[in-house]
């Protein structure tokens, strides 16, 4: 587990104020879908490397997006052969009709290309913004406290169900396990010496976890004050120019193409 | 030959290393004490043993075979390991079918007699047809170490198996592990427990901050506690109830 774990370093990425790193992913998550078009596409992936370049990331993160690889490969062939949803167009005569697969190529580029953003933004944010940061700045959205608080607990629910399942993984492979063999079918079904066990330790850790917040008076109506103070500095600012910027070009652009 | 030869081992876990080369050789079919303070990597050299976790530098020979080059299932059929928390492992509806999983995973079975003797000693001859979700703390543990015992491997490393348990659990995981010693099985037991280490070591293996101290006699490991907890010895000592300083 740890593939979306929160990598802490110092560096300037790291030191954004949380609302502007989450207002930022929220905008380029966005501009994928409102600007189509493969060479925003392309700055938008030069974009990611130079942030996680500036995070001091770099390595980790590339070494985990080499993962969403395959995925990006398979949107493109799919994208390519299919699409347009003309099957007579792609087999005429029964001879697969090379050519239009052939005219088909620049959207599957596109669609691999977003699809692989689609993987990798979401990744770096979760490397660069720690759960708690997530949680401040969902609060500061306005966000009820307890209902951020409960998407926080989630996200940190994530790390705790990983190492969880390493540890009944461990223990079931000291039984003669082998999880990791056989075909896909034989693959599921040896998950399930792994799965039961997880499943009835994520009900007793969530019953613990309640009865702990209940004991420190999470359910009490009273206002919840928040330990961080967080102030916006001259590059808060300059990220928070580019996020609105980009948001505003892509539903400019969308507004102008319909 | 050696029944577990570590050659200069070391593990990292992220950035951290957790067992910094680690030279040991155990040729004895006798009972070893791993102790140390929390987190000095106990738990890990024993998971490292058992193959479930690869060394990064340096060997983990059991039997003569190097874990780095086998599956873990081959290496389990030698070594059993009984973890700390029992309660991860239970998926199954009834006790017995609990302990009979590894023997079938890995075709190896102790013999009738054994098996039901082993069963009686632990206390669990009459939970057979029970639910291991609605045991007790105590009940979990036996039934995870007969799980393991039920397959005979040659060397069994129990992780602090006494922790929590109540009197009648503890003197019955004290006579099951006389029994193994009786059979001549290697034993690595893993614990604080003063006492237990008194009754049944016969040799300690002292950790600390990853790396080991090599094997000592039970005797002399008394004299060095100070050195290994960074606590006045006598306080534990004392607490064990046997000797007053």
């Amino acid at each position: 587990m740890g593939f979306i774990e929160y990598v802490k370093k110092e560096s300037i990425i790291h030191n954004l104020d949380c609302r502007v790193k989450f207002t930022l992913f929220i905008s380029l998550i966005a501009s994928i879908f409102l600007i189509d078009s493969v060479v925003y596409y392309v700055i938008l992936l030069l974009f990611v490397f130079v942030i996680a370049y500036l995070s001091k990331i770099y390595n980790p993160f590339v070494k985990r997006i080499k993962l969403f690889i395959p995925f990006s490969l398979i949107s493109f062939l799919l994208w390519t052969i299919f699409y347009g949803n003309n099957y007579q167009r792609i087999f005429s005569n029964a001879i697969i009709n090379i050519g239009y697969i052939l005219s088909n190529i620049p959207i599957g580029v596109k669609m691999a290309l977003r699809v692989f953003l689609l993987f990798s933004i979401p990744l770096l944010f979760f490397m660069i913004t720690s759960p708690s940061e997530i949680i401040y700045s969902l609060i500061r959205f306005g966000l009820p406290y307890k209902v951020a608080h409960f998407f926080g607990m989630a996200i940190r629910m994530i790390y705790v169900m990983g190492d969880e399942y390493d540890r009944i993984k461990q223990a079931q492979m000291a039984r003669g396990l082998e999880v990791d063999k056989g075909n896909l079918v034989k693959r599921i079904k040896n998950n399930v010496p792994i799965i039961v066990p997880l499943t009835l330790k994520g009900i007793s850790l969530v019953d613990d976890l309640t009865i702990a917040m209940e004991m420190k008076g999470f359910s009490l109506n009273n206002k919840k004050t928040i330990y961080h103070d967080f102030k916006f500095d001259k590059l808060d600012k300059l990220f928070l120019i580019l996020s609105i910027g980009i948001l505003t070009i892509g539903i400019f652009l969308k507004i102008k193409w319909i | 030959m050696s029944l577990i030869k570590l050659e200069n081992l070391w593990f990292r876990y992220k950035d951290r290393w957790i067992i910094k080369g680690v030279d040991l050789d155990i040729k004895e079919y006798k009972v070893y004490c791993l102790v140390g303070p929390n987190g000095c990597g106990k738990t890990t050299l024993a998971k490292l043993i058992c193959g479930l976790l690869k060394p990064q530098r340096g060997n983990v020979f059991v039997k003569g075979v190097n874990t780095k080059e086998v599956s873990v299932k081959e290496i389990v059929k030698h070594v059993g390991y009984i973890f700390q928390n029992p309660d991860s492992q239970f998926f199954l509806n009834k006790v017995k079918d609990e302990i009979e999983f590894a023997q079938k995973m890995l075709n190896k079975y102790l013999d009738k007699n054994t098996y039901n003797y082993f069963l009686r000693i632990l206390g669990i001859d009459k939970l057979l047809d029970k639910s291991p979700f609605n045991l007790s703390v105590g009940e979990k543990m036996r039934v995870a170490i007969m799980s393991v015992l039920a397959y005979d491997p040659e060397i069994i490393i129990f992780d602090e198996p006494t922790l929590g348990a109540d009197g009648d659990t503890y003197k019955k995981i004290l006579h099951i592990i006389k029994q193994l010693k009786e059979r001549k099985r290697c034993i690595i037991l893993i614990s604080h427990d003063i006492n237990l280490i008194d009754s049944i070591a016969d040799y300690v293996i002292p950790m600390k901050d990853g790396r080991v101290f090599g094997i000592i006699r039970k005797n002399e490991f008394f004299g060095i506690l100070d050195d290994i907890y960074e606590l006045e010895s006598h306080i534990l000592l004392r607490t064990s109830g046997k000797w007053v300083s």
